[in-house]
């Protein structure tokens, strides 16, 4: 393992806001003598000022748990093992409960999947907006409605009317929805934003108004943007770096231009090959046969050995590790080691 | 919230609510003997606390012009008795549903939010308390302390929270797994907060709808005790008036109209919560005003073709053109 990477991919000169180094998280089972299963394994990135970092990988390889580890926010049987999380230089691991309350939201805060679940059916749009400003005191008198002026504000900046704080999320559009979880999330001017598959279950024209508003959002307020997801089309278009993951490890770390032309993990090439070309609409798509590894079963050398195109014995019996190419690309393959 | 929008919402419910036909028959029944009960002493055209001199022929004297209803085995007024005693099933039955309302909320959200330990001892003790037949236990406490009227609404209180407790927990249980909660947590909500501002509005409306059906069954339990007996002695109650009918030969002397009214206000007092239970839930439900998916003639309102049934949106009567 790497001990440092602060200099991962020297993108740019701006100073490294959030660094997360060696991250391994286990869910720990209610069964005797069943062992930990590890989510995510040994996973480091760093995140800069107003950088956008994409997360991208399968259903069920990490993606969120790693997001919800950042937060410190991990259903009760989660554990996070090993690694530390340093935000602004301060390990957010080291805090206590109350002080990781107010780096929440105010520091960092998330924009959940899924903009329908994440909002109290039976409370206004406003008043649940108005909850984190009231939590962190930037409400003037501390009541909510001393908040609707922000309220309003925030809501004009995703594109709602500010009159439609007092209605109810089912009178919301699925986008608006959306936007509505954005102006929440943006409600304490937090440094980072994650965006975990904020487009899952809308349209496609919806989606792509989505993600247009998220990428103006962070060059007018500076903000530096987690964005998880499943489709690569939009991190080409918006990120800065890219992370795939596969199977709670590391698949792959490196700039956009440097993942896109030259990936060097199979599964980013397979990942690649799996997304349809619009220069060749004859061309077949290609997908990657099998699935993701079970946690609780993983394979003992590289996890993406069982699909993997370009496998070799070396591959079954040991993990590779990850190795560092030119420029601070970095992958974690058997190939790469011997190029 | 502006107070504008909180009047419109509740006008919507109620607007929702009075179409329910079910619901509104139970809200007449109920109003209708709550009005009874409060303007008993009004409306009754005897007072049944007042000493009577009997002769025997005033004794399950069948109804005549004097006494509507004709008279029980003291000679008292089956009509002025029947008035006064809704007071003491309606009393009862509020109070002591709402402290078995209250048990149960509580304990039913503090094991479905906080689980573990907690949980499992909170369930298995509303098991047991479940599974002992509520009457003889209740007749039993009843028997050992003082049977007045608080003291019934107490033990039936109580005794009566174990529905309520597993409703409300398994709502909350449900609650709790939403992403609206995990949220309220990442912004930094603590546990009483988000047991107040996002458990609760989700679980009130069951607890509501809960209490209405929980009021009859107390009623019912009241009328139960009382006609077994055991009631405050000096209360005119419809469970009591069963109690002396029946002990005291109203079935031998042929006096029906000493048996048949009480039993009526029973069930007339407990329809009515039923229905309006059963109406109130149909109408909490958040979602139902504007988001529900409707089915009926009335969403087809074309015009102009000629032989089909159209109707008017404001009359919603049907004509044929």
């Amino acid at each position: 393992m790497l001990s440092s990477y602060a200099d991962t991919i020297p993108l740019t000169e701006a100073p490294i806001l959030l660094e997360v180094r060696d991250v391994s998280v286990e869910f720990v089972s209610k069964q005797k003598g069943a062992p930990a299963a590890r989510a995510v394994d040994h996973v480091s990135f760093a995140l800069r000022e107003g950088e956008m970092l994409g997360l991208v990988g399968e259903s069920g390889c990490g993606k969120t748990t790693l997001m919800l580890s950042l937060m410190r926010l991990l259903p009760a049987a989660g554990r996070i093992v090993t690694g530390s999380i340093e935000f602004m230089g301060q390990d957010l691991l080291d805090l206590t409960e109350s002080e990781m309350s107010e780096v929440r939201w105010r520091n960092i805060s998330i924009i959940f999947q899924g903009a329908m679940n994440a909002l109290n059916p039976v409370r206004t749009v406003g008043d649940q907006i108005a909850e984190a400003l009231v939590r962190h005191g930037m409400a003037p008198t501390g009541k909510k409605s001393s908040a609707a002026g922000r309220v309003g504000d925030l809501l004009e900046m995703v594109g709602i009317g500010a009159n439609r704080a007092n209605q109810y999320p089912h009178q919301y559009s699925g986008g608006m929805r959306q936007r509505a979880m954005i102006a929440m999330a943006l409600a304490c001017n937090p440094q980072v934003v994650v965006a975990d598959e904020p487009t899952t279950a809308l349209d496609v024209m919806i989606q792509a108004q989505i993600l247009e508003l998220l990428d103006e959002l962070r060059h007018k307020l500076g903000l530096s943007v987690i964005l998880v997801t499943h489709d690569l089309g939009v991190v080409a278009e918006v990120c800065d770096t890219v992370l795939v993951m596969y199977g709670g490890v590391t698949a792959e770390y490196a700039d956009v231009d440097t993942i896109f032309n030259d990936p060097q993990h199979p599964y980013t090439q397979q990942l690649l090959n799996a997304f349809p070309d619009l220069t060749r609409p004859t061309a077949r798509l290609i997908s990657i046969p099998g699935a993701p590894p079970r946690l609780d079963n993983l394979p003992p050398g590289c996890r993406f050995a069982p699909r993997c195109p370009q496998v070799f014995d070396r591959c079954h019996s040991e993990p590779p590790a990850l190795h560092r190419l030119s420029d601070g690309h970095l992958a974690s393959c058997h190939l790469v080691e011997s190029r | 919230m502006t107070a504008s929008t909180e009047i419109t919402s509740i006008r919507g419910l109620s607007r929702t609510f009075s179409r329910s036909t079910m619901g509104m028959i139970g809200l007449i029944l109920l109003l209708a003997a709550i009005l009874m009960a409060v303007f008993a002493p009004q409306l009754a055209p005897y007072d049944p606390y007042a000493p009577v001199k009997v002769t025997i022929d005033d004794i399950y004297a069948p109804p005549s012009a004097q006494h509507l209803l004709g008279t029980d085995d003291a000679a008292k007024d089956v009509l002025s008795n029947f008035m006064y005693g809704s007071r003491v099933s309606l009393v009862v039955g509020f109070f002591a549903a709402f402290i078995a309302v209250a048990i149960g909320g509580t304990i039913g959200i503090v094991a479905g939010f906080w689980g573990g330990k907690m949980e499992t001892g909170l369930m298995r003790f509303t098991d047991i308390m479940l599974v002992i037949p509520d009457l003889p236990l209740a007749i039993v406490i009843v028997a050992m302390t003082k049977p007045s009227l608080w003291n019934i609404i107490f033990i039936i209180g109580i005794l009566g929270w174990t529905g309520t407790a597993r409703l409300v927990r398994s709502q909350t249980l449900t609650v709790k797994e939403r992403k609206f909660v995990t949220r309220a947590r990442a912004v930094g909500a603590g546990n009483s907060y988000i047991v107040r501002r996002h458990i609760l509005p989700l679980v009130l409306p069951l607890m509501v709808a809960n209490t209405v059906l929980v009021i009859s069954l107390a009623i019912l339990s009241e009328s139960t005790l009382a006609f077994l007996g055991l009631s405050d002695p000096t209360l005119v109650s419809w469970g009591q008036m069963l109690n002396y009918a029946f002990t005291r030969g109203a079935m031998s002397a042929g006096a029906w109209w000493a048996l048949v009214p009480p039993g009526l206000g029973i069930v007339w007092v407990v329809l009515g919560c039923t229905l309006l239970g059963r109406g109130l839930e149909e109408v909490l439900n958040p979602r139902l005003e504007t988001h529900h998916l409707a089915v009926g003639k009335r969403m087809i309102a074309r015009s102009g073709v000629r032989g089909t049934a159209v109707a008017d949106v404001e009359t919603e009567e049907w004509q044929v053109l």
